[in-house]
């Protein structure tokens, strides 16, 4: 009869629709603590079997490099820094040792204002253990004095295939800066292997993307937890890394003054003039260490390490809340927030 | 009531079924704060009515408020009380971590905006 | 002179034309009677007009249907004073959605009252939805609301057709009244 086959018609359409409902990308989410945080997966596209998969491995593998590169915990960081100090060298296993080539590269490059073998000044101020009593106080300044003539620097260390050995046993790594990145670097790796195409892993709030969800970029919200609600948002393409360091993160207050986490390695104390450092590259390695290193740097002579290790999108907030930025960041940037912080740019 | 009426009426029924399907996932989509402890997710508390309530962990318990639409962390045990000085949290994704006792506050809900943040 | 007779020419209203104002006017007393009606989403109305909508298309066409649905809206809303206030944009966007829905309906064989009135209350209702969502509460809690708004605009759809199949018969029969002023049967 012509008109059921009339009718035929939107009914296939309107099945078809609903069918098409369900067809958006499917998103895995789950979320662990690892890293003393908490890291949130977001996988596009697979069936919920593959996501608790991939989640249950991801999970194994943080865990397990958790432990390996604490240096404050029994692990394999722990007992190369005992070696180390001991003025004798160990075996390392290939991650490790990777990870310490990279971080002596990325020291060089940065002048060594990303440092990781102050592990010993870290220490003292007692920024290294996430369960301990906070410090009462600022160390006292002969110990920071003492802690700094040492002079533990990356390029002490002799890396000799999977040897790792020091000429100063002062050396003592604290490879805080770094290993978050490269956790998150493997995750995607591990991720591409397990047949994972698009995907976001955000290690409290560092993170790297995989892919696209679905055809449009990723949107990132950069908040500053000083102030409440969004302060930016940023598109982020394909493997794209977007890390942050901030005086917030980890700090104590003393007779007056706040102390925070990101020690400058020439002074020994906190690095003064910055509130936050935010980084976009693809490798999140060197986004995690360029963090460092910029905050370290200051307000003034950031723009000069970026260019050294080869980081063009930055943008850093200052201690009089100004936000300073690269062209090639503030083309890309869009504030949230109104009125919008004063804004410098700073042509690399 | 004709043939192409009763077709329509069943469409429309099935499209009306399908908005329940679709909207009422774990009740009508709202903000919701989920709560983990040592890692598993344990509860999942509305937004929409104030109260506090204390959360046993590894260590001792942790005392949660939330208050017009926003939760944070009011007490727990532990040196740092990095999360308490959270502060309050407010949009999807913002989450306060107790390490020491193990505890996890996270806002839950549509992030129509966002992926991801970052911090 | 003065005696010059004018030449009037007499208002000619067909029956139909009388019959078209007397639903628009019915359509607008219902329009102003829902209005007191309470509402689970502020200003969002189940549409009881729709019965005339109905009952126009199905007698006299989609234009005139289309023409009586948004005077009514327009009309109604300036009587009540809400014009141009958001619950004028949320009747006026539910009255052009059904509308709208109504034209492609019409033309699917075999429609009757009933699934005209159905589809015509579910785009009503959607589009009010969407407006309300859109413009004044964009809060994702809202989606929580629309399937239940959206299964009363469907039995309320069946309800209005049934009752503007009712009407329709009314219509059709020759004997009902429609005073025509000019007694031009």
């Amino acid at each position: 009869m012509p008109q059921v086959r009339l009718l035929a018609a939107p009914v296939l359409l309107a099945l078809l629709l609903l069918a098409g409902c369900q067809r958006a990308p499917e998103l895995y989410q789950d979320r662990m603590l690892a890293f003393g945080t908490l890291v949130d997966i977001s996988l596009y596209g697979v069936t919920p079997e593959q996501g608790r998969a991939v989640s249950a491995r991801l999970q194994q593998q943080f865990l397990a490099q958790q432990q390996a590169w604490n240096p404050w915990q029994p692990g394999a960081l722990a007992t190369l820094n005992a070696a180390l100090a001991a003025g004798h060298g160990t075996t390392v296993d290939a991650q490790l040792a990777h990870l310490i080539a990279r971080g002596r590269a990325l020291a060089a490059a940065s002048g060594d204002r990303f440092n990781p073998a102050i592990g010993n000044l870290i220490e003292l101020w007692g920024f290294h253990r996430a369960d301990s009593a906070l410090p009462s106080a600022v160390p006292a300044p002969q110990a920071v004095d003492q802690a700094l003539a040492q002079r533990p620097r990356m390029v002490d260390l002799q890396l000799d295939g999977l040897q790792v050995s020091s000429r100063n046993p002062a050396v003592q790594l604290d490879l805080g800066a770094l290993a978050k990145g490269y956790a998150v670097d493997l995750a995607l790796e591990t991720l591409r292997e397990m047949g994972v195409e698009n995907a976001l892993v955000n290690a409290g709030g560092d993170l790297r993307t995989l892919g696209r969800p679905g055809k449009r970029p990723w949107r990132i919200g950069i908040k500053n937890p000083r102030e409440p609600g969004v302060l930016a948002s940023l598109e982020v393409d394909a493997g794209e890394s977007v890390f942050t360091s901030g005086d917030y993160e980890r700090f104590f207050e003393h007779a007056g003054g706040r102390y925070h986490h990101i020690l400058d390695p020439a002074t020994g104390y906190p690095a003064g003039g910055v509130r936050s450092v935010t980084i976009v590259h693809d490798d999140a390695v060197t986004a995690d260490a360029a963090a460092t290193a910029l905050f370290v740097a200051g307000p003034e002579a950031w723009p000069a390490v970026a260019r050294a290790m080869d980081v063009r999108q930055v943008m850093l907030i200052d201690a009089q809340g100004r936000a300073q930025m690269t062209p090639a960041m503030a083309e890309r940037i869009q504030f949230e927030r109104q009125p919008a912080p004063p804004i410098l740019i700073r042509p690399l | 009531m004709s043939r192409t009426d009763t077709v329509i009426t069943i469409l429309a029924a099935l499209l009306v079924a399908a908005l329940y399907w679709l909207l009422w996932q774990r009740g009508p989509a709202g903000s919701e704060a989920s709560i983990w402890v040592a890692g598993q997710e344990t509860m999942r508390v509305p937004l929409s009515v104030d109260r506090r309530l204390e959360v046993e962990g590894a260590v001792g318990r942790s005392v949660i408020e939330i208050a017009d639409g926003a939760v944070r962390v009011l007490d727990s045990p532990g040196p740092r009380k990095i999360c308490v000085r959270m502060g309050w949290l407010r949009e999807a994704g913002d989450s306060a971590i107790c390490l020491p006792n193990q505890v996890v506050v996270r806002i839950e809900g549509d992030q129509p905006r966002f992926d991801a943040m970052n911090f | 002179m003065g005696n010059q007779k004018l030449e009037t020419t007499p208002l000619q209203s067909s029956r139909e034309d009388v019959r078209i104002a007397y639903l628009t006017a019915l359509a607008i007393v219902i329009h102003i009677a829902e209005s007191a009606l309470p509402s689970p989403l502020p200003g969002v109305k189940p549409g009881l007009a729709n019965i005339i909508t109905i009952a126009v298309l199905c007698r006299f066409g989609w234009k005139m249907a289309a023409w009586v649905s948004l005077l009514r809206a327009l009309v109604g809303s300036l009587l009540i004073g809400t014009f141009l206030s958001p619950t004028f944009f949320l009747s006026f966007a539910g009255a052009l959605a059904a509308v709208a829905a109504l034209a492609p309906a019409n033309r699917l064989p075999g429609i009757g009252p009933i699934g005209l009135s159905v589809l015509a209350s579910l785009a009503h209702m959607a589009a009010q939805f969407g407006v309300a969502y859109a413009l004044f509460i964009p809060h994702p809690a809202l989606l929580g609301l629309l399937p239940v708004l959206m299964t009363a605009a469907l039995v309320l759809g069946l309800v209005n057709g049934r009752i503007a199949v009712s009407m329709l018969r009314q219509l059709e029969s020759p004997n009902t009244s429609g005073k025509t002023p000019d007694n031009t049967a």
